[in-house]
């Protein structure tokens, strides 16, 4: 079972939290993925599971055995944590050919009963009881030919690294990693340097080796694409902290606050700003520069309610940080968290004054499939720009001086400057409070 | 583009404006008329060609820059308002006859005269190419009291002797020329290939008088014994292939064996009479130049009563050391002749010009006015403090010294083969 | 209306267009210029000194009756092939000890001092990059303590003209028991005589060489360290590699290009080098040179062309090590986020060793130099038993005439000596000169090689600007020597100056070579389609982005050139410059002066390194190939 764990993991340099208090647990034959804009902490993360980078304090278990535990002094070095891992710039080492690259961490093997079976696969006697021995050269070799069988790139054995494309380095370094068949493997942005097309082509062959290795797959990126296709579950990161870990639609759908639902979804979403109070059911609401709009929560929840439990919940936290400060060690983050700045896009630039929000102050979500554009909708705007891709149509409209980006889909065709109606469909338009952010309910909105 | 043309003519331009002016008359001329003149007429005509120029001379000796001053001092009785720049550089390791030909053969000649030792190569490098001029001043061929031979042409300034010393302190005793040779002794010495008078030195004594005196000394010896009666008897073959005509050259070939074998090179005299005067260097010996002694500061370490001249015991049989001579030219190509001969005539004939070297001991000037007595140099108030210092004049040096002098045709015949044969021990060592 | 027939033009014209075409490119007219020039300055000094070996030289072995056998006469001159023959075939009889043998010519003066000079050259390559490597990767790669003040002090030795290290050897080891002569520091003060071998010969020759250069290696090798791509090692490390491995397999091939530029620098630099095993006491190629002039300056000359071959041969292996499918540059983006190698307790001791080693080379020096001159004698160290008074004196320093005996053979004091203020006057003139005109050429160099990279002539001129570089300095000191007497500017700074240009040039030319490399080619080109000419761009484009690596190839040229002893002692009198000053001082045994003399040069080297480095950002590190 190549579970890992994450318990309370923090590291930082001075004052500056580059993780803080990480909890999380990623299952056997999960992939994960670490998403977050740049210097959020998640490759930090990443080697700080695989052992290059050692926590501040923490527990980390790879597989039921603690490999970090700063409170029991446990740290095992990452050559012993046996992971496998996947440098963004493939860290081929150039004075080797692409077999020696790959057979170097074989020829390392030392291991109670190791051997390579049948399939070509390493094997060892996991109870120890077995004489300790090494590979042999021809054993490595079945094990070699196997793994660049599987990325292709068996013709390319006595290149050097620096005879080879950036999509080959890539699958050597891939097959480099897989060799020695280690249960975890962690991979850090390792599709970043490739061109559009290659990138498609090797997400599908990552998504293929995750489920033939049946390996734990821990990967960093920060293309939120990426993470939608690829993911069993996404770990959303922002400053140091956890945002979000949830299955992939559920991020989607279901945003914890404001940053999760800008960072996910293309076209991004659109962000509106509303005010109005909760009479019975809905939500009256103004947005838009005085368009009315009432929101239905689904579930019929009562904001009140939420604004009660939120408050609860925040309290119980700020005790327990209360209480962890006064223990000896405490270092303040300088790198402060706060509220997510949305972006409202409006045709001219009217000033950004942002007035303290209060709690009858909300932010609407509608991701660009919720725009209804009809004859039959509510609001009129006025077409701003049209990008149609054949199989959707990409729409600006302004309503106001106000921006919204919709999809629309199949062929439409729309001309700059052409009056719409739109409404907004479905009931998975979210509803965030302007004061802190987080997401209150999804709902449905009627304008 | 233009501009790097432009750049390159410049460049062209600065190359060919080196100064190539030559004198009207030539060197040899001046020199026939300089030959002529009384000290005085030529002081005149220095001071009219060199008033407020560079003079730039080379030499062996470290003590002819202290000449230059009073050579300017003596012109400016005549005329106050002369002046002049003055450059004297001693080459070192044998550089200066590489530095002469060059200066000869430049298209800007620098150096206006010389002085310069080892009769040997002057003969065959500057003498015979003609690149060094002789001048005798009229009031030196003229003067009362000069040793003529041999000091003539070319023109010697003084000779100088080179002498065995040893650090008196310990229970060693060297009484005999063979004592500096034997077992386990490691006297003193400059190189070789950087001073070559002593390789000269060498080279005499496989001459007739010398090797003679070697076997005397031999004879007498106390250290004396069968060894070394078979190895002289083999160096008879050395005798046979290196063409040396001497009867008992083989004696003084073995004692020139044993001393190239068993010396420590030194890069300069300097140094050998530091080492030799310290309180650690008991039982030490070198052959170095006598007058080296006047520099030497008395310290708790350093004292020049720690050194005997190994020549001035009584009973001390064998040679004492070697004589050799500098003798100062004019270059072929002088840019300033007249001031190069003013400053030969006062070096050679006066002491005033003299004094430099003639304010110590173990220089002997040819003409006797120039020279001063050192024979108590060692008294300090009256009393015979450091008896080292006492010199005894260049003709007891000469004959109970047994000073070998060098003969730069006798060199010059016996080099040929001799040369590799002494490199060839030395690089054995 | 008249109708114009165009005629085609003939092949002879279009020949001429495109050469016209290919010349009005600033880069190729310069390279084509440069070729030539730098030919010219090369190749001629080279046929010079072969000529010289053939020719009839009075008062030599050549010219003595038994040698008039091999003379035939060329166009007037008297020739002779007695020199190659005698060197190579040559036998003499003489002894060893007291035994009768017969000694070939080229055994005494060509095979062993080759093989000393051989011998050397390694022992220095193999000793600088040992010391030097070691010191680079504790300092680049683990938590050593004291790392500033450790990288600051270990240069040194470099700093310090390469003889003086030779000289403080003498004065330290040297003993009355052993070599003769007075007994050294540890002699007097310690009682400990050290064995002749210590003393005297390969070892000390070979450890003050690999001191000197030690820097050198550090900073090469340091500045890939620093530079390399941590990831490479923690891929290996997460493959479970031990650590033996890891540095063998990985690390050191990584290392390996700095390594191979070191041991070509020192190579020739080793075996060039006079003043070291002149004081010493060890017969090398240099050596023997030296002391052949005397009477076999024919065979001396044959000895200047085997240097000469080193360099080229030198040359020969370069090119085929930077060249290769196993060739690979490490600079990449993202430098690492490595963590530091934990000595443990290492960290303490091993930074005491360094301390104490760099003290030895960095420290003590400086401190021997100041006592020695206000020693009463050289070497008369009897203050430290007798005490201050009486026994240190500041005569040295202050004495202000020369007529009277003041103890100090008749020269005056080193702040009264007009010698000695002339001839810094004169070193910095060629150092300046040199700095400017090298530094300039072989940026141009830099810059158009870069821009016609794979053109053969633009090879053969980066070539030939490094032929100089790699030769041993006595070799092209020989070469200029020769030339410099026939054109009659013996004794000149235009002599020097060119000496000391034609062997720099390279410092300035790989320094910007390399940096051009990584220029892209689109911001020059950018200007171009503005219509903006040549110098202009250089100007105000290109010279200001390099300017951090075009002032290193100023500053490095500026900085050997004003310690710099072997390449200009045969071209001047000793008191042109400081270096040959001081070598003189050093021979006459006037310790003080030249003492006196190294810590002025040591103290104008370090306030110019400050300087420059505080300025523009260029130091002597970086133009070594540091960053």
């Amino acid at each position: 079972m190549a579970r890992i764990e994450l318990r309370d993991v923090s590291k930082r340099w001075g004052g500056y939290y580059a993780v803080e208090h990480l909890d999380l647990t990623i299952e056997d034959n999960a992939f994960v993925t670490l998403l977050g804009p740049s210097g959020c902490g998640k490759t930090t993360t990443l080697r700080m599971i695989a052992g290059l980078e050692t926590p501040t304090e923490g527990r980390i278990t790879i597989d039921g055995v603690p490999v970090f535990d700063s409170d029991q002094g446990i740290n095992v070095p990452p050559n012993k944590r046996r992971v496998g891992f996947l440098f963004q710039n493939y860290a081929l080492w150039p004075n080797m050919t692409v077999y020696q690259n790959i057979a170097f961490g074989l020829s390392n093997i030392n291991e109670s009963g190791a051997r390579v079976n049948e399939r070509g696969e390493v094997e060892f006697d996991p109870t120890g009881k077995e004489p300790v021995r090494k590979l042999k050269k021809d054993e490595i070799r079945r094990v070699v030919e196997r793994v660049s069988a599987i990325v292709k790139i068996g013709q390319f054995m006595d290149r050097y690294p620096s005879e080879l494309s950036g999509g080959q380095q890539q699958r050597v370094a891939i097959a480099r990693t897989l060799a020695p068949g280690p249960r975890v493997l962690l991979m850090d942005e390792p599709l970043s340097n490739l061109d559009a097309k290659l990138r498609l082509e090797m997400r599908s062959e990552l998504q293929r080796l995750h489920l033939s290795t049946g390996s734990t797959f821990v990967y960093v990126t920060h293309d939120q694409m990426e993470a939608m296709t690829l993911a069993t579950r996404i770990c959303l990161i922002d400053n140091g902290v956890l945002q979000q870990y949830d299955e992939p639609l559920t991020v989607y759908n279901k945003p914890n606050n404001l940053f999760v639902a800008d960072f996910v979804g293309n076209p991004a979403v659109n962000f509106i700003e509303a005010s109005g109070t909760q009479t019975g059911d809905t939500l009256d609401l103004s947005i838009l520069g005085g368009i009315k709009a009432a929101f239905t929560p689904r579930g019929g929840l009562k904001i009140a309610d939420w604004y009660a439990k939120d408050d609860q919940n925040q309290a119980e936290m700020r005790a327990a940080a209360e209480a962890k400060a006064k223990l000896p060690g405490y270092v303040e983050k300088t790198n402060k968290d706060s509220v997510f700045r949305y972006n409202i896009a409006k045709v001219e630039d009217d000033g950004d004054e942002r007035p303290t929000p209060t709690r009858s102050d909300f932010v609407l979500g509608v991701r660009p499939e919720f725009i209804y554009i009809g004859d039959d909708g509510a609001v009129e705007g006025e077409v701003f720009s049209a990008m149609p891709t054949g199989m959707e149509t990409t729409v600006r409209i302004r309503v106001g001086n106000f921006l919204l980006t919709a999809v629309v889909f199949g062929g439409v065709v729309y001309k700059i400057g052409q009056k719409v109606r739109l409404s907004f469909s479905g009931d998975n338009i979210m509803l965030f409070s302007r004061e802190n952010g987080r997401m209150i309910s999804n709902g449905s909105v009627k304008l | 583009m233009k501009k790097l043309l432009a750049l390159a003519l410049v460049f062209v331009l600065t190359m060919s404006l080196l100064p190539i002016a030559m004198a009207d008359e030539s060197v040899a001329d001046i020199i026939a008329q300089a030959q002529t003149m009384t000290n005085e007429e030529l002081y005149k005509k220095a001071i009219e060609e060199s008033k407020g120029k560079t003079f730039n001379a080379v030499g062996n000796s470290s003590r002819g820059k202290s000449v230059l001053p009073l050579f300017i001092e003596e012109l400016q009785k005549i005329d106050p308002s002369y002046t002049l720049e003055f450059s004297w550089q001693q080459p070192k390791n044998n550089n200066i006859f590489a530095q002469l030909d060059a200066d000869v053969n430049s298209a800007n000649h620098e150096i206006s005269m010389t002085l310069i030792q080892d009769g040997n190569q002057i003969q065959s490098k500057m003498l015979d190419t003609g690149y060094l001029l002789n001048f005798v001043p009229k009031e030196w061929a003229e003067a009362e009291d000069v040793a003529k031979e041999n000091n003539e042409n070319p023109l010697a300034l003084q000779t100088l002797n080179k002498v065995f010393m040893f650090n008196n302190l310990g229970d060693k005793t060297y009484t005999n020329m063979w004592d500096f040779v034997a077992d386990g002794e490691a006297p003193l010495f400059m190189g070789v290939n950087s001073e070559p008078v002593g390789k000269n030195f060498l080279y005499m004594m496989t001459s007739e008088k010398y090797s003679n005196w070697a076997k005397e000394a031999y004879e007498a010896w106390d250290g004396k014994n069968e060894e070394y009666d078979a190895l002289i008897e083999d160096m008879k073959l050395d005798v046979k292939d290196l063409g040396l005509t001497a009867e008992n050259a083989n004696y003084g070939l073995t004692w020139v064996l044993l001393w190239c074998d068993q010396y420590n090179q030194e890069t300069d005299d300097g140094p050998i009479c530091n080492t030799l005067v310290t309180k650690s260097a008991a039982g030490q010996t070198g052959l170095l130049v006598y007058s080296k002694l006047r520099s030497i500061e008395e310290t708790a370490e350093s004292s020049v009563n720690n050194i005997t001249v190994a020549a001035y015991q009584d009973g001390y049989t064998g040679i004492g050391g070697y004589a050799y001579k500098h003798y100062v030219m004019l270059t072929k190509t002088s840019p300033l002749p007249w001031t190069a001969c003013a400053l030969i005539a006062f070096m050679t004939t006066t002491s005033e010009g003299f004094y430099a070297w003639g304010k110590d001991m173990g220089g002997y000037a040819p003409v006797a006015a120039c020279m001063q007595d050192h024979s108590q140099d060692g008294y300090v108030d009256g009393v015979n403090t450091y008896d080292a210092k006492n010199d005894r004049g260049y003709d007891w040096w000469l004959n109970d010294g047994q000073l070998v002098v060098e003969d730069p045709a006798y060199c010059a015949s016996v080099s040929g083969k001799m040369s590799a044969w002494i490199d060839g021990i030395v690089a054995g060592k | 209306m008249s109708v114009t027939v165009l005629r085609k033009p003939s092949a002879f014209r279009k020949k001429l267009n495109k050469i016209w075409t290919y010349l009005s490119k600033p880069q190729n007219f310069i390279l084509l210029m440069l070729g030539i020039i730098l030919t010219v300055t090369t190749v001629y000094p080279m046929v010079t000194i072969l000529k010289d070996t053939v020719s009839v030289h009075p008062g030599t072995v050549d010219a003595a009756e038994d040698a008039k056998s091999a003379q035939f006469e060329v166009l007037g001159d008297d020739y002779t092939t007695f020199n190659w023959t005698d060197l190579f075939t040559g036998v003499n009889i003489t002894r060893h000890g007291r035994q009768r043998i017969e000694l070939s010519v080229a055994k005494t003066y060509l095979w062993t001092p080759l093989l000393n000079s051989v011998l050397i050259s390694i022992f220095a390559c193999v000793g600088s990059i040992l010391y030097g490597g070691i010191f680079a990767y504790l300092v680049t790669r683990t938590n050593l303590k004291l790392k500033k003040y450790l990288s600051s002090i270990f240069i040194f030795p470099y700093i310090m003209p390469q003889w003086t290290l030779a000289i403080i050897w003498r004065n330290l080891f040297f003993s009355n028991a052993v070599t003769g002569g007075s007994d050294g520091l540890f002699a007097s003060v310690l009682g400990v005589n050290m064995p002749q071998w210590w003393c005297e010969g390969l070892f000390p020759v070979s450890v003050v060489l690999a001191l000197h250069y030690a820097p050198f290696a550090y900073i090469l090798i340091g500045g890939i360290f620093r530079n390399m791509d941590a990831n490479l090692e923690e891929a290996a490390t997460i493959l479970n590699t031990p650590r033996w491995k890891t540095f063998l397999r990985v690390t050191l091939p990584l290392v390996k290009p700095a390594i191979l530029s070191t041991i070509l620098l020192v190579f020739s630099s080793a075996m060039g080098s006079y003043p070291i095993p002149h004081y010493l006491g060890l017969s090398t190629l240099s050596t023997q040179y030296v002391g052949m002039r005397i009477d076999r300056v024919g065979e001396a000359s044959i000895l200047a062309v085997i240097m000469m071959l080193f360099g080229f041969l030198i040359l020969i292996v370069n090119q085929k090590t930077t060249s290769g499918r196993k060739n690979f540059t490490t600079v990449t983006g993202k430098s690492g986020q490595s963590s530091l190698v934990n000595l443990g307790v290492g960290k303490y001791i091993l930074s005491t060793v360094f301390v104490l080693t760099t003290l030895f080379s960095g420290i003590l020096p400086i401190i021997l130099f100041a006592i020695e001159t206000f020693l009463p004698n050289p070497g008369d160290y009897s203050f430290l038993t007798n005490g201050i008074a009486g026994h240190l004196t500041t005569k040295w320093w202050l004495t202000a005439e020369n007529v009277s005996e003041n103890g100090i053979y008749g020269q005056f004091g080193i702040l009264y000596n007009s010698d000695i203020w002339r001839a810094f006057g004169g070193t910095m003139i060629v150092a300046v000169c040199c700095a400017l005109v090298a530094g300039t050429i072989g940026t141009l160099v830099g810059y158009c090689v870069s821009k016609n990279r794979r053109s053969k002539w633009a090879g053969y001129v980066n070539n030939v600007a490094f032929l100089p570089y790699l030769m041993p300095s006595l070799a092209v000191g020989i070469a200029f020597f020769v030339v410099g007497s026939n054109l009659g500017i013996f004794n000149t700074f235009l002599l020097l100056i060119l000496a000391g240009t034609v062997k720099y040039i390279p410092f300035a030319s790989r320094s910007s070579l390399n940096s051009m490399m990584q220029l892209s080619g689109e911001i020059e080109e950018a200007a171009i389609i503005q219509d903006i000419p040549w110098w202009r761009r250089m100007v105000q484009i290109i010279i200001p982005i390099q300017k951090s690596s075009i002032i290193s190839g100023y500053l490095l040229p500026f900085m050997t050139c004003l310690r710099e002893l072997t390449l200009f002692m045969l071209l001047c009198r000793q008191d042109l410059i400081i270096t040959t000053l001081m070598d003189y001082f050093d021979e006459m045994g006037l310790y003080a002066f030249s003492s006196g003399i190294n810590l002025i040069l040591i103290v104008v080297i370090l306030v110019c390194n400050t300087l420059v480095n505080k300025l523009t950002g260029a130091s002597l590190d970086a133009g070594i190939g540091g960053k």
